[in-house]
């Protein structure tokens, strides 16, 4: 565990619904909230911000204590940020007057985003003198990220802060956010339902459901699907980490190298050369051979060895978890198919990914 | 219509002091029942209508019985100031706050329930103290509400006759306003004065109220 860290003990009710439980929460990197609709997820986020007073919840941030019985520090003095699913931009505003009205309450001096780096991060700068009620969903969600970022804040706290972002955008902000966020040692908790932005941005994923807040546990073991989660459950799949090491302008994609392997990806054209990036990989798009095949349009094919088989309980699917170059890989097959390639644990295998499921898309 | 002047001056005096009083004490009061939760809110609000509905007459006979230097209220602003409330001009402006206060109040509290809470948090969450954000985003979201109960309030102090008739009397230069030197003229058949009177009233309402409708629609303010 890190010595610095969020712990939270929620004892909130209101009308017919209630959130309870108690985390420790990791003050480095980026810590996933998951959970199905209802879950209390923003609830979560809320009272963390200080914008829920609900007695009985305690929140300690590091060394301060947030709320404990009667004690209650207000969201204004907190510093932690919360980016609000719907933007809630102020329309009496233009955008620059957005930024400027996060900046201007920001604390002067020290280390944190400034005005030109968010600029160029969320290519805010043909926008900076619309009024925000000319801006589309996508560009509202861009300028509010970047008004949470000039309050400088301690904390940031992100409920579904990339919904409304095209895709192929989004695919290029994720990774970047992420390093800068590093830079900036800037802490967030993020409210999220895409597994794939789960594994690009998260450490951590914190579980929720039905009102009760579940075990933290590492990225990887939640996309797994090994534990808490439903979500990761139903649809398990891996984060592969590589470093880029070139661009094809002929071709369009991106050369990735994942330890002795490279792969070719598309829509990564962004991303710095030497920079590491994290692929997400859903299992279902991972196909597996045990010989090498010729022939086939599928270019990227990485060498592994199955580490486990879980079968899927009343369906026909299996879940197979290869190890490839000491990073983790899953693969959902039918379990005809892993009965007829006779698959067990320590066996060699060659799997498949295609370019497309890893391309751009909206999930 | 020189003989008008005076009216005119102190009627005009009389609207500009009640609105701006109205407005130091309506907007805390106009947004406290915009945010309360308390059972008491409709009571709030029924006791700050309630000159809508009573004949101005009502509030003038108590506001009188009030000010009677006899009572407690009277008698400590005599002491306090050496002047009588009743048949003064600060009886007035105390008169013309309670009577115009729902025309400063019910706009006010509409604009502030727009702007919602959601705004407000965000303000919140980016470090705005309340204050700042009640000054800093509520204001400027509530601005058409501002505008619409500033002239509400203006104008309807103007046209006010029945509470100053009873606790300002008709003294000329003090306490005799446009509405009452009307009725003076109307009683001595004076039509010609009247006339200018009445239809001056009519053309400054009119271009006020146009004024208004007119910056609402230049300027309007996108809330949510």
């Amino acid at each position: 565990m890190p010595d610095r860290t969020l712990d939270i003990d929620l004892d909130h009710r209101r009308g017919g619904f209630s959130l309870k439980g108690a985390a420790t929460l990791p003050l480095t990197g980026v810590t996933g909230i998951a959970g199905p609709n209802g879950a209390g997820k923003t609830s979560l986020l809320r009272a963390v911000a200080g914008l829920d007073r609900t007695r009985g919840n305690t929140i300690r941030f590091d060394s301060e204590t947030w709320q404990a019985g009667p004690s209650f520090l207000p969201a204004y003095r907190r510093r932690a940020v919360l980016v609000f699913q719907d933007s809630r931009l102020f329309t009496h505003l233009s955008v620059t007057g957005n930024l400027d009205y996060a900046s201007r309450r920001a604390p002067p001096g020290g280390h944190g985003p400034d005005r030109a780096e968010l600029i160029d991060l969320l290519q805010l700068a043909p926008l900076m003198t619309h009024r925000t009620a000319d801006l589309s969903g996508g560009e509202r969600q861009r300028v509010a990220l970047a008004r949470a970022l000039s309050a400088r804040p301690r904390l940031l706290l992100l409920d579904e802060a990339f919904s409304a972002l095209d895709a192929s955008f989004r695919q290029n902000l994720l990774p970047a956010l992420r390093e800068r966020l590093a830079h900036w040692q800037l802490p967030a908790l993020m409210v999220s339902h895409s597994a794939r932005e789960m594994a690009v941005m998260a450490d951590h994923v914190l579980p929720v459901e039905n009102g009760q807040i579940g075990a933290l546990c590492e990225r990887d073991a939640w996309l797994a699907g090994s534990e808490g989660g439903s979500k990761a459950g139903d649809e398990p799949g891996a984060v592969l980490t590589g470093r880029i090491t070139g661009h094809d302008a002929r071709l369009h994609l991106t050369d990735l190298r994942i330890g002795e392997h490279r792969i070719a990806l598309p829509g990564l054209t962004e991303l710095v050369i030497g920079s590491e990036a994290r692929l997400y990989v859903p299992a279902r798009d991972v196909t597996l051979a045990v010989d090498a095949v010729d022939g086939l349009s599928v270019q990227n094919r990485l060498p592994g060895t199955v580490a486990a088989i879980t079968d899927r309980r009343d369906t026909a699917w299996c879940d197979v978890e290869l190890e490839v170059a000491t990073q983790r890989l899953c693969a959902r097959i039918t379990r005809a198919a892993a009965e007829a390639l006779v698959l067990k644990p320590g066996d060699t295998v060659i799997a498949l990914i295609k370019s497309a499921s890893l391309a751009p898309r909206q999930d | 219509m020189s003989e008008s002047l005076p009216a005119i001056f102190l009627t005009v005096q009389l609207a500009l002091v009640t609105t701006l009083i109205l407005f130091v004490i309506g907007t805390p009061l106009a947004w406290w029942l915009a945010t309360t939760r308390t059972r008491l809110k409709p009571v709030i609000e029924a006791v700050t209508a309630l000159p809508l509905v009573l004949p101005p007459t009502v509030i003038g006979f108590y506001l009188l019985i009030l000010f009677n230097p006899g009572s407690a209220i009277g008698g400590l602003w005599v002491r306090l100031t050496g002047d009588t409330l009743a048949f003064s001009f600060s009886g007035l402006v105390i008169a013309s706050v309670i009577y115009s206060l729902p025309f400063m109040v019910q706009p006010l509290q509409t604009a502030f329930e727009r702007v919602g809470r959601a705004p407000l948090d965000a303000a919140a969450s980016l470090g705005a103290s309340p204050l700042d954000a009640f000054i800093s985003v509520v204001m400027p979201l509530s601005l058409r509400g501002f505008i619409t109960a500033g002239v509400l309030s203006f104008i309807h102090t103007v046209g006010e006759f029945g509470v100053v008739l009873m606790v300002g009397g008709n003294i000329p230069g003090r306490t005799r306003v446009v509405s009452i030197a009307l009725y003076d003229h109307v009683e001595t058949l004076d039509y010609a004065a009247a006339h200018a009177l009445a239809l001056g009233l009519v053309a400054a309402s009119l271009s006020v109220l146009v004024a208004v409708f007119l910056i609402n629609r230049r300027y309007p303010v996108h809330a949510g």
